[in-house]
């Protein structure tokens, strides 16, 4: 992916990340978006330097007795590409009033 | 952290197991980070959730489906791959094949045979058998044929379809179609004789098709009397008017009768005998009126859901029975049998097809057997680089890997070439292909097909890879260092000679069962038709006149005229032909009763017919011109006639009656049974009889049927007179449509085509696996003299003469080849039983065949025994003790 316009569903696990849902799977019960689209878009904004990764602090995990989580933060450019994306949504939303609330990708 | 440490407790758990079973397909630099960002994920929910072992099952269910997100998280990372592992074994294989173009080459040629024949053989078993009919629900779908015994069907009569029509509850509809009609088409152009199809109104949407212009019959349309109309097939409407949309609701004319076309039926539709043109069948209920007798019609119904075929069956056989009541003299003991659509579409070829498949998988296993082979020798060649690496640190798993993604890339470009030869070959084998079987034009190479391959390749590169692999993983560390070392291992050896074996035993089986139809072939050809097909034209020529005396003068000039042709014997005309067409009515034998009417084929055929067919006269006379019109009306019969209904008088002289009400024929001759359906079955022993085509009632001369065969026989070629045969009709009327111009020969030969088709494939396979065999054993014979060398060298130096070492490695190798002749008999008499219905006049365990077939590969192996032997025999005990 180059760093052209974003998807919507990377739109929205961008925006997902960015309001504090920090791991996969609270990404994914957030949007209810299926887990075969989270990961892969999530490897993408990374790749892309939308996001990073970082590996939970040690003692943590070891309080709750389980391995390190991974989670996942915006960086600067992935919020600058967030709010690009939400303002050309808007947009898209004002142009088609009574259309795609929901952008579901149609299937031609 | 005891709880940390769940590597343990890891596979009590099916998510955790899962993850770490994705894990192998994420790059191994990136494997741990990704199994502990899953691990602990799942973890924590867990934990958010409930411990796992208070989970409820649906908790557990979620965690699971959790989990089998990894596997596109894993797929992913998939391009992250080029520094992996599994990249640099790749690269290395592809290395060690160029380095080897020579081994590669064969290697890659033998898979590329084996896995082309399979793709090709599926992609006609797929199209053919496997796919379903582009019907709607065609599993619901159902012929119905009426029967008097427990086995045969035959097709029932328009009346007693009506009637269960009528009257059954089980089916959503029930239709009826006549197939093989056909129909002059005059008035645009050229005139051309139509192959057609009768359905009952609702034909098409039984079988739940759509038109694809235009609109389906109505009801009202399947009626005498009404408007004619007509639906075109696909193709006969591209051919004869450009596919132009607007010739609905145009008129055709077709049999002098004008009939408005209504609809095209959509591009792949198929049912049956090709149509080119469909119509109404009740426009022509007063030809089916009479119960009992023929023409009948095949009946086609679409269950209704919920009924199962047994039910229907059950209820069917209730009307018949209560139609045997009321109708004795037709419907006496007559039940019915229904037959799944695509149980009677494809029954017939389901064997033969199933059997090519099978031959042509033991194909793929022999050329296997060789590919590992291969591998084996050139293990040994690379046993020296297998100590190092282990010698390096590299693992048994490593070498393993290795040596297997290198047999995975060779079946892979053997696949890739071998899908190309499927794409020459399936086309190549569908034009070999008899006639008549479904959708055979749509064998094609496509998507289920190449996951057909796919998988079979990757088998193949695992079957044929891992042997070797496991073998060559194994270095004995001290005597592959070495210099100047023996080479194989003893084991290594005895593997190879297992293989060969093996290829030995898998060919004779497939020699076996060629020969065994090679022989069946012959048996057939060898039978006598009764008639002699050589030099003999025959072609049809179509009768669209009303008035009977015009058609029967046109006849007669046509005969006159193609006599005095250059190069013409004699001419004759007849409805029927035999392994074409012909009647078979019911007739009275005068003077008996009435009630047990015998059946026989009849041909309507003029007195020059039987010196023209060359069908030998028994005994009286054949027709002759003084039988006339005015004169007495004669018959023929044949010898089967004769003995089956005068078993104990002389024919000559009796009388035959073909109904009740019409005129009584005299029997003046009787002739030689002459085979009707085909040369290989029994069916084809029945009487038959001949009337006079110059008696035929004037009347109904036009409407016998739609077309006359007209026979030439040549002192030439038979279809370098084709031309000028077809002249004389055109001088007579340019408006006659004459069709089917062939030899007799090509319609003798086309009654055996399936038999000819799979003889020829199975021995083309057989031949394959032969040259593949011989090159094994050659291979392994070879091999095993160059290690030898040294051995014989000394033999020789100690006063072995040539003979002795020929002795030597000649017994090596032909022991091997006894043992799988051995095997391979034994498998034969398992494997023919299969084939007995498609053998004819041998059995399938013939001793001949057996014998014939074991001592031809023996031969065949012997010499591939011999050319290394030969070499070994050369050896200069010098030069070979040098080395020492």
């Amino acid at each position: 992916m180059g760093k052209g316009f974003l998807s919507s569903a990377a739109t929205v696990i961008l925006q997902a990340v960015g309001s504090g849902y920090q791991y996969g799977f609270d990404i994914i019960d957030m949007t209810g978006l299926p887990g075969g689209t989270v990961y892969p878009a999530l490897r993408r904004l990374e790749e892309a330097g939308y996001v990073a990764s970082k590996w939970e602090h040690h003692r943590i995990a070891q309080q709750q007795q389980r391995p390190p989580r991974r989670y996942y933060e915006l960086t600067r450019e992935g919020r600058e590409a967030l709010a690009e994306a939400i303002k050309r949504y808007r947009l898209l939303e004002r142009t088609q009033p009574n259309k795609g609330r929901d952008p579901k990708p149609s299937r031609a | 952290m005891p709880r940390l440490s769940r590597s343990k407790r890891g596979f009590a758990k099916p998510h955790l197991w899962l993850i770490r079973v994705i894990g192998v397909l994420v790059p191994r630099r990136l494997r741990s980070d990704w199994r502990q960002e899953w691990e602990a994920e799942l973890r924590s929910r867990e934990l958010l959730l409930e411990e796992w072992d208070r989970l409820d099952w649906r908790g557990k269910l979620d965690l699971l489906w959790r989990s089998t997100s990894a596997f596109w998280d894993a797929l992913w990372l998939q391009q992250l791959r080029w520094e992996d592992e599994m990249i640099q074994d790749l690269r290395y294989g592809v290395r060690m094949l160029l380095k080897n173009p020579g081994f590669t080459f064969i290697a890659v040629l033998t898979l590329a045979l084996g896995i082309g024949a399979n793709t090709a053989i599926f992609s006609i078993v797929n199209a053919v058998l496997l796919r379903p009919f582009p019907y709607q629900a065609p599993e619901r779908l159902v012929i119905i044929q009426e029967r008097v015994s427990a086995q045969g069907g035959f097709s029932p009569s328009y009346p007693n379809f009506v009637d269960w029509r009528a009257q059954n509850t089980v089916f959503d509809s029930i239709v009826a179609v006549r197939t093989n009609e056909s129909f002059n088409f005059t008035g645009a152009g050229e005139p051309e004789r139509l192959q057609g199809r009768l359905v009952s109104a609702e034909f098409f949407s039984t079988l739940g098709i759509q038109p694809l212009l235009g609109r389906d019959f109505l009801a009202e349309e399947d009626r005498p009397g009404v408007t004619p109309a007509a639906i075109l097939s696909y193709g006969f409407w591209r051919r004869r008017f450009g596919a132009d949309p607007s010739i609905i609701g145009k008129q055709l004319t077709l049999n002098k009768q004008s009939f408005t076309v209504i609809g095209i039926t959509p591009a792949n539709f198929q049912f049956g005998v090709e149509a080119d043109v469909s119509v109404p069948i009740g426009l022509q209920a007063e030809r089916f009126r009479v119960r009992g007798r023929d023409p009948g019609t095949d009946v086609v119904a679409r269950l209704k859901p919920n009924v199962s075929e047994q039910q229907a069956e059950t209820e069917l056989n209730l009307i018949a029975a209560r139609l045997e009541q009321q109708y004795p003299e037709s419907n006496k003991g007559r039940r019915v049998r229904l037959t799944p659509l695509h149980e009677s579409f494809v029954g017939d070829v389901r064997q033969p097809l199933l059997i090519l498949l099978g031959a042509v998988g033991l194909v793929l296993l022999i050329a296997c057997a060789n590919v590992a082979n291969l591998l084996l020798v050139r293990a040994s060649a690379r046993q020296k680089e297998m100590a190092v690496r282990v010698a390096l640190g590299a693992s048994r798993a490593t070498l393993v890997r290795q040596l297997l993604t290198e047999s995975v890339l060779l079946a892979a470009l053997g696949a890739t070439l071998g899908i190309l030869l499927a794409f020459w070959g399936t086309s190549l084998i569908a034009s070999q292909l008899p006639d008549g079987i479904p959708r055979l034009q749509e064998a094609q190479v496509d998507a289920p097909v190449l996951v057909f391959t796919l998988a079979v390749s990757l088998l193949t590169g695992l079957l044929f890879g891992l042997v070797p692999a496991l073998q060559a993983s194994r270095p004995n560390l001290t005597e592959g260092l070495k210099e100047g070392d023996r080479g194989s291992s003893g084991r290594r050896q005895h593997l190879r000679s297992v293989l060969v074996v093996g290829e030995v035993a898998l060919t004779l089986t497939l020699l076996v069962g060629a020969g065994l139809l090679i022989q069946s072939f012959r048996r057939v050809l060898e039978v006598d038709p009764g008639f002699k097909a050589q030099n003999l034209l025959t072609m049809q020529v179509s009768v669209n006149n009303p008035n009977g005396q015009q058609v029967a003068n046109f006849f007669e000039q046509l005969q006159q005229n193609v006599r005095n042709l250059p190069g013409v014997k004699s001419v004759t005309v007849s409805d029927g032909l035999p392994f074409e067409m012909a009647n078979y009515p019911a007739f009275i034998i005068e003077g008996r009763p009435v009630q047990k009417k015998p059946s026989g084929l009849r041909y309507n055929v003029s007195p020059a017919y039987f010196q023209t067919m060359g069908i030998e006269l028994i005994r009286g006379r054949v027709f002759t011109a003084q039988d006339t019109r005015d004169s007495q009306r004669v018959v023929i019969i044949n010898d089967v006639l004769a003995q089956r209904y005068f078993p104990n008088e002389d024919p000559l002289g009796k009388r035959l009656k073909q109904s009740p009400e019409s005129p009584s024929l005299e029997i003046v001759g009787i002739v030689r049974h002459v085979e009707h359906y085909n040369l290989d079955g029994q069916t084809s022993v029945q009487p038959q009889f001949y009337t006079d085509f110059n008696q035929t009632p004037l009347q109904t001369l036009p409407n016998s049927v739609g077309y006359i065969n007209l026979l030439v026989r040549t002192e030439v070629e038979p279809l370098s007179l084709a031309s000028a045969v077809r002249a004389q009709v055109a001088a007579l009327n340019k408006d006659q449509a004459v069709s089917g111009v062939r030899t007799m020969e090509q319609i003798v030969a086309q009654s055996v085509a399936a038999r000819r088709f799979s003889m020829l494939l199975l021995t083309v396979f057989a031949v394959v696996a032969l040259a593949l065999a011989s090159l094994g054993i050659y291979g392994l014979m070879s091999y095993a003299v160059a290690q030898r060398t040294r051995e014989i060298g000394v033999r020789m130096a100690l006063g072995a003469e040539v003979s002795d070492v020929l002795k030597l490695v000649i017994g090596q190798g032909m022991k091997l080849v006894f043992v799988g002749v051995a095997l391979g008999l034994v498998a034969s008499v398992a494997l023919t039983r299969t084939m007995k219905t498609l053998l004819f006049g041998v059995s399938a365990t013939d001793p001949v065949t057996f014998a014939a077939i074991a001592l031809l590969l023996t031969a065949v192996a012997l010499l591939a025994c011999f050319v290394p032997a030969r070499r070994a025999a050369r050896v200069n005990p010098m030069i070979a003790l040098r080395g020492e």
